[in-house]
């Protein structure tokens, strides 16, 4: 089986869904491998980077994934597809991007909020395993190199479900105080899956990547910390990506470049998340790299 | 402008070094999950099968009650807990072992076929990624029997041995080994000691007089002779006697605290009977010397006390005199 990556913070605006793109891109562009985006998130980002995502017509506050590019008018189907197909017993349609390497799962806002709105002990079980079970499907495997789930700011059903199915975990984080109470929830949720989970199958924790960095007294004295303690120590990565204009810039339609990896080599920006990228890497692919023929 | 300083909360921090502390250290070998009761079967190995099986109850909660004697007679012992368990639950976890597809039960089948009949179609287990070893294979089962009161002493006292690996002989064991073994406490491990070193005369008696505590057997492990032993167990003499007439000696025990510096022989409150054990004691000892004191009059308790007291002393002085 290969790689699940889920990127997940409850802390709103850490970077899970810039970390979510531009790693799949690295890998996609640089690395050459074939990776799946799966989008959890209500607010549709991620989505909305590759794909036309229009306002949902019956439910203003959310999107909905433009039509299918497959779709022919057919009349079983209404042409789009969201991860939350998967619980309504529909089929799963990833959408292809401008990015050969790269496809996408997109959100649907009004789905997911129901599926988070779920009380129910019994039910929440079959969302956790249902998501787990897609995720982990043979053909999937087959198809892509790599998975990686963008995660809502929350630690409910979608994000406890997106862990459950998950190989890795990796959590952005400012190196402020709300941050470090992030981490410290994530963890919690890490540390209940690895309970409840086989010796073979546990959730690997990839690290704390320190974001939105400046240099400043804060950000070093937590970064430091966290490089010291006992424990930390071995899930900080080494590499701090620092708040850079450019990181949004290339998120906003008809920017040129359209990505990180398509910045020139040497860019400032480049570099660290290649670096980033590179640590990530080994620990999710190990040191051995298997060639990738073209 | 002086430099400002910053630090993560000391509690933060510490509760992200334990998480991730506890995990490392703990997760590996532990997984608890909820599993299908369908996927559970029992270990062919296990010592302790209850005369019923997964489909039988199946059958009966679906209407069948036609069922063999010994299955029906399960089925009431397991009523009690099936109806706990609709209320709240398993409170503890059963235990199994992955095997190819399915689940292999090492302790916990009262619980699972207990859930089974109360309608549940799930179980909260525990996981062992392989077979434990046969130690851990009884040691487990035994944690897991102890507190069953239907497993008898003498299946706790087998149990027992194959985890020490003793045969059927049996052997000696120090309460520090119980304890580094079972991992219970000094006061348990003194009772079980007893119940593992306990002689083929002690574990008769038990058989004949039915014991089925673990305390009892400690009890009587520390008195030394048949007949004391029979007196704890019934309050009476084994040997034939008026019955109606209960023993108001207290047994001599050896007891695990500090050892009696003398015989203490009881008190009573009510003075015929202390007139009474006086006349008697007179009425045995060597006559002649005595036949002056042979009346007790007085009702007064103090002065029953003391003319028991003269007795003691005079008895005493006679055994000396013999013994010389």
């Amino acid at each position: 089986m290969n790689p699940i990556i889920v990127i997940a913070t409850h802390k709103g605006g850490e970077g899970k869904t810039t970390f979510s793109s531009n790693i799949a891109e690295y890998y996609a562009l640089v690395k050459n491998k074939k990776v799946l985006l799966v989008d959890c998130d209500q607010q549709a980002n991620l989505s909305s980077r590759y794909l036309n995502i229009s306002i949902d017509s019956t439910f203003p506050e959310g999107k909905i994934p433009s039509i299918h590019p497959d779709y022919d008018n057919d009349e079983d189907w209404d042409g789009i597809s969201s991860i939350t197909d998967i619980f309504f017993n529909r089929d799963v349609c990833p959408y292809p991007t401008r990015i050969k390497n790269l496809e996408i799962i997109p959100s649907h806002s009004q789905k997911l909020q129901e599926i988070e709105k779920i009380e129910d002990k019994y039910v929440n079980q079959k969302v956790f395993k249902t998501f787990r079970d897609f995720l982990r499907l043979p053909s999937l495997h087959n198809e892509y190199d790599l998975i990686i789930i963008d995660t809502p700011p929350a630690k409910g059903n979608i994000t406890r479900a997106a862990i459950s199915a998950a190989t890795h975990l990796l959590i952005p984080a400012k190196m402020e105080k709300y941050s470090m109470e992030g981490i410290y929830g994530m963890l919690q949720l890490w540390k209940k899956q690895n309970f409840n989970r086989g010796k073979d199958d546990k959730l690997e924790l990839i690290g704390f990547v320190p974001n939105m960095c400046r240099n400043v007294n804060l950000h070093n004295t937590f970064h430091e910390m966290l490089k010291k303690s006992n424990q930390s120590s071995e899930h900080v990565l080494d590499v701090m990506i620092k708040q850079r204009t450019i990181y949004a810039e290339v998120v906003a339609n008809e920017s040129d470049p359209l990505g990180v990896f398509e910045l020139k080599k040497g860019n400032q920006a480049r570099e660290e998340f290649s670096k980033l990228c590179e640590i990530i890497d080994k620990k999710v692919f190990g040191v051995k790299q298997k060639e990738v023929s073209t | 402008m002086a430099r400002k300083s910053f630090k993560i909360n000391d509690e933060l921090m510490n509760g992200i070094e334990q998480t991730l502390e506890v995990t490392k250290q703990f997760s590996q070998d532990m997984q608890f999950n909820v599993i299908n009761i369908g996927l559970i079967e029992p270990d062919p190995e296990n010592p302790r099968d209850l005369l019923i099986s997964k489909d039988q109850i199946k059958e009966y909660i679906s209407g069948n009650k036609n069922l063999p004697l010994e299955a029906l007679t399960e089925i009431e012992g397991l009523n009690s807990l099936a109806e706990s368990i609709r209320k709240d639950g398993v409170i503890n976890p059963v235990i199994v072992y992955e095997h190819k597809n399915i689940y292999r039960l090492v302790a916990g089948e009262r619980r699972t076929l207990a859930s089974l009949l109360a309608g549940k179609e799930q179980i909260q287990a525990k996981i062992l990624p392989n077979k434990p070893s046969e130690d851990n294979l009884r040691l487990l089962q035994w944690v897991e029997n102890i507190e069953r009161k239907d497993l008898n002493i003498f299946e706790k006292r087998d149990n027992l041995f194959k985890i020490l690996g003793f045969n059927s002989a049996g052997g000696k064991v120090s309460i520090k080994q119980l304890i580094d073994i079972l991992g219970c406490s000094k006061s348990q491990a003194a009772i079980y000691k007893s119940l593992v070193e306990a002689d083929e005369k002690l574990i008769s008696l038990c058989k004949e007089f039915n014991v089925d505590s673990l305390k009892k057997v400690d009890e009587l492990s520390r008195i030394k002779t048949y007949d004391d032993r029979v007196l704890l167990l019934t309050g009476r003499s084994s040997k034939k006697q008026n019955d109606k007439e209960p023993s108001a000696l207290v047994v001599s025990t050896e007891g695990a605290g500090r050892k009696r510096q003398q015989v203490n022989f009881g008190a009573t409150k009510n003075v015929s009977v202390a007139k009474k054990i006086i006349s008697i004691l007179k009425s045995h000892i060597d006559g002649g010397s005595l036949s002056s004191h042979l009346e007790v009059t007085s009702n007064d308790m103090n002065i029953l006390t003391k003319e028991f007291e003269k007795l003691i002393k005079k008895i005493e002085k006679g055994v000396e005199s013999n013994d010389k």
